[in-house]
């Protein structure tokens, strides 16, 4: 589902209105009655609701009456106060509110600072509050009246439905550009808008619906400017294939686990595990010799390789002829393999003498931190990096700070720049790939910042790598369902005490949940 | 306007070729780099804050900061990433201040520059496999001169 930016938004109404000929005030309708839809669904006690609808001038506000209209119809309980002065209504919404008149629903005007004082206590009063103000339309932060407006609905303690955008919310930053009416849900029109989704905007819009207001796909699809997509259930389910009868482990892919180093033997098993629950066919750890036995104890389903090591029990630069010689479809490095010389060298050899994928984590990638201009994916070989913002903000040369402050453009240049596929770990993971798209996860929870759920991450990349073999499905599917994992992970152990151990053993409870729906129907076929 | 043409076999000779011709080079020279990424850019820089008596140690890719500036030798070098840039100019930039006349300005991405500059000189370095590369140089005349 792709995620559009103001300017887009807006072109995307321009043309099915112009170009496709789709009456505006026939989206205003449709709009309206997929608002009363998503609260319908939400709110299965509504009619004991009391409903406030608090609409703005513009067009907003005009969705807020095709709301108040079709509530009232079926016998709810609505008011709709409009903030601001009715006879500044033109247009579609002028049209709704004309009609509100006829079929006598009275509407009351708010029109400044001293009509609140008499109103808002009222508004405040009702058990639901449709906020149908502003929209996407904000440039400016709200001031004087509009402000206390905002912040008097905030204080009201009642759950708030925003229309479109939380009103106070701007449509081309993700930054909050003042204060904003803290939605409890967000039913957005047509399609997802950046702030809705991404930190720290998003904090606002509460559980966010997406409404289809009749914006045909391919007007969605054509438009220029950035691709950026959210990753949604639909395809995600649509990338895990049931297995044949006839299967066999080869089908599968080879992967082979490169990681692990005196102390952090862990890392390697964890990696192994998340692409062993992954679907991987063969999984192989190669790990410095001192640890390996350690490894191997830890897992009956891999198998394990000795490598040369240093003095200080890590990954010494000669083995990687050792590494080639292994039998994998998907080479996966970088968890706990430490650092030091040896590391560099060997992973910069790595890179340079593998022909097959890759997918480089952790240390594999703070060997180029000196040198980020040697970190390059080549053509027929794809190359997975998956840092979190600290690693990612050492290859670009910035501060992590300047990197959150961008994390869609910076993640975005290093990916089309480096020729590779950048998984940009942290609350709302991205996928950026070398031919300029980015992508979005919504899963994953709070109780997955904790040691290891990257080295899970990292394996299972590699196993739907070896699967899929499609890099940008297999880092869409990889993050979406590792997220998943977090989240039911996190229902059985709750966010503090879940460990990367309890992810990995999620994977597959996360698959089952995607793939479920689908079993179920073709078993009533 | 026929192109200088070296065989580099490693990053050393890339430096030292660098630095040979910045040891030539004047204030206000513009040198416009190409290649890939890996090719051997920033050794390239590094080469030449070398003949110009600056630390090569101290180079490192702009690619965020968009510029550097290396003060300490013979003549400031100024260091410029525009991959960042979707188009450039350099005024835009604030490289046609005193110090890009008192300087020598080496531009990476200088394909996304919005318009050519007479006088400057292209740096095209193209990766021929392992260390070997060829490194192309391309002198534009001003037209006065």
């Amino acid at each position: 589902m792709r995620i559009l930016n103001a300017s887009q938004m807006r072109e995307a109404d321009r043309r099915t209105i112009q170009d496709i000929g789709i009456a505006s005030l026939v989206l205003m309708e449709n709009a309206g009655r997929q608002v009363v839809a998503a609260i319908e669904s939400l709110y299965p006690d509504l009619a004991e609701r009391r409903i406030a609808i608090v609409c703005g001038k513009g067009n907003n506000g005009g969705d807020g009456f095709v709301v108040a209209r079709t509530l009232l119809q079926r016998g709810l309980d609505a008011s709709v106060f409009i903030i601001g002065r009715v006879s500044e209504i033109k247009g579609d919404a002028r049209i709704n509110l004309d009609i509100l008149g006829r079929i006598g629903l009275q509407v009351v005007e708010v029109a400044d600072e001293s009509a609140w004082e008499l109103h808002g206590a009222e508004i405040a009063a009702h058990d639901l509050i449709i906020d149908a103000m502003f929209g996407t339309g904000l440039q400016a932060a709200l001031t004087g009246f509009y402000e206390t407006v905002v912040a008097d609905i905030n204080e009201a303690g009642v759950p708030i439905v925003s229309i479109d955008m939380p009103s106070g919310m701007s449509a081309d930053t993700c930054d909050l550009i003042g204060d904003a009416i803290d939605a409890t849900v967000t039913v957005t029109l047509g399609a997802p808008k950046l702030p809705l989704v991404m930190p720290p905007a998003e904090s606002k819009s509460g559980e966010v619906v997406i409404a289809d207001i009749g914006i045909p796909s391919d007007v969605i699809d054509q438009l220029a400017g950035p691709r950026i997509e959210l990753l949604t259930r639909e395809q995600m389910r649509a990338l895990v294939q049931p297995r044949a009868v006839d299967s066999h482990k080869g089908d599968f892919g080879r992967v082979l686990v490169v990681a692990g180093s005196m102390g952090k033997s862990g890392a390697a098993v964890l990696c192994a595990h998340g692409a062993l629950r992954s679907g991987a066919g063969l999984v192989t750890v190669a790990a410095p010799r001192s640890c390996q036995p350690i490894i191997a104890a830890h897992g009956f389903e891999y198998m394990t390789e000795g490598l040369d090591e240093t003095i200080t029990g890590t990954v010494d630069y000669a083995a990687v002829d050792a590494v080639l010689g292994i039998d994998a479809d998907v080479i996966v490095a970088g968890p706990g393999l430490g650092r030091g010389e040896g590391v560099t060298t060997f992973v910069r050899e790595l890179l340079d003498k593998c022909e097959g994928p890759l997918v480089f984590d952790a240390d594999a990638l703070n060997a180029f931190a000196d040198e980020p201009s040697l970190l390059v994916g080549r053509e027929g070989r794809d190359l997975i990096i998956t840092p979190h913002p600290g690693e990612m903000a050492r290859l670009i040369g910035c501060t992590v700070e300047d990197l959150q402050a961008d994390r869609l453009g910076l993640a975005g240049d290093f990916a089309k720049r480096h020729k590779l596929y950048v998984v940009l770990k942290g609350y709302r993971t991205l996928v950026a790939t070398p031919d300029g798209k980015i992508f979005v996860n919504p899963t994953g929870s709070p109780g997955m910042a904790t040691g290891g759920t990257g080295d899970v991450l990292a394996g299972m990349l590699a196993a739907w790598l070896a699967q899929l073999l499609d890099a940008e499905a297999a880092c869409r599917l990889a993050v979406y369902l590792h997220g998943s994992a977090g989240e039911l992970a996190e229902a059985d152990a709750g966010e503090v005490s879940m460990t990367a151990g309890d992810l990995a053993e999620h994977i597959g409870d996360a698959i089952l949940e995607l793939t479920a729906r689908r079993r179920v129907a073709n078993k009533t076929e | 306007m026929t192109p200088e043409t070296f065989t580099s076999s490693s990053e050393e000779e890339t430096r030292a070729f660098a630095a040979r011709l910045s040891s030539s080079l004047a204030a206000g020279a513009v040198l416009l780099l190409s290649g890939d990424l890996g090719a051997g850019k920033t050794a390239f820089v590094r080469g030449l804050a070398e003949g110009l008596g600056i630390d090569p140690g101290d180079v490192t890719s702009p690619t965020f900061t968009l510029v550097h500036e290396y003060r300490g030798g013979r003549l400031p070098l100024i260091h410029v990433d525009l991959y960042r840039l979707e188009s450039a100019d350099l005024d835009e930039i604030g490289l046609d201040g005193d110090l890009a006349v008192q300087g020598v300005v080496a531009v990476e991405w200088s394909e996304r520059l919005s318009r050519r500059f007479p006088g400057s000189t292209t740096i095209q370095i193209t990766d021929l496999g392992g260390d070997r590369r060829t490194i192309e140089v391309r002198r534009h005349p001003r037209p006065s001169a």
